[in-house]
């Protein structure tokens, strides 16, 4: 029940947060708001997963910022609306949003696991030796 | 009074998914790919694709399900950290081929949803 209250109070500030972003960088031409939440939650989550791979889970934490935050700030279905309703009017931005989203999201994410071990690491390396 | 909507379904959306998403994965499954995200992102696809063929002229109405609900279900950052962890254990095609269904199965599901109301 814990778990589901912390997904719900997550899920509620991101989604809040990126309705938001999206109501201020609201652009015609190109989604650049749902583009950059999904970036920017994709390095997050990938910054949590890859630190919680070397420290002690953190369950409820995961739920609040992982499942919760990060899954409720980033979208697959206003991302696919834009992408279909793009590729009818302008095919070659679509598609260029399609690889831009992929591209930056998947690098992101790792680029996040990696840093989030290494930070994970490099502290517990001090706890366990502390000369 | 729209922000308040999409707070609560937005936190809606994310419980549903989390529950949707460990029910799936509790299933033993043979799959190679994980299924319960892509289940979870092309079933979202295919809800705002009808909501979206409905055509509500409220826009707070609109923008609280398509919005926060939908968007809240479904999730652009597990996707992306599910392919990177397939890449990490070296497991390359399964990557290749769980990115490629989850943008051909949302974007048609999507379509799907728009055509089957309009």
């Amino acid at each position: 029940m814990k778990q589901y209250s912390a997904v719900f109070i997550g899920g509620a500030v991101g989604s809040c947060l990126r309705y938001g972003l999206s109501a201020w960088l609201h652009t015609n031409t190109f989604p650049l708001a749902t583009w950059l939440e999904n970036i920017s939650g994709s390095f997050l989550l990938g910054l949590l997963t890859g630190f919680f791979t070397v420290r002690t889970k953190r369950p409820l934490l995961s739920a609040f910022l992982g499942t919760g935050f990060c899954g409720g700030f980033t979208t697959m279905s206003t991302f696919s609306k834009e992408s279909v309703m793009m590729l009818q009017t302008a095919p070659a931005a679509a598609a260029a949003y399609m690889a831009a989203s992929l591209l930056a999201g998947i690098g992101l994410a790792l680029a996040g696991v990696l840093c989030g071990r290494r930070i994970a690491g490099g502290q517990q390396r001090k706890e366990i030796d502390p000369s | 009074m729209t922000i308040a909507g999409i707070c609560i379904a937005g936190g809606i959306g994310s419980v549903l998914r989390f529950w949707l998403g460990q029910m799936i994965s509790a299933k033993r499954n043979s799959f190679s790919i994980p299924i319960g995200i892509l289940t979870i992102n092309i079933l979202g696809a295919f809800g705002l694709g009808l909501f979206t063929a409905l055509n509500i002229t409220n826009p707070s109405v609109s923008t609280i399900i398509g919005t926060g609900f939908f968007g809240a279900f479904t999730t652009f950052s597990t996707f992306s950290v599910e392919a990177v962890q397939l890449l990490l254990e070296k497991r390359v095609k399964e990557s290749l081929l769980y990115t490629a269904i989850t943008l051909c199965g949302c974007l048609v599901a999507f379509w799907c949803g728009i055509a089957l109301l309009s």
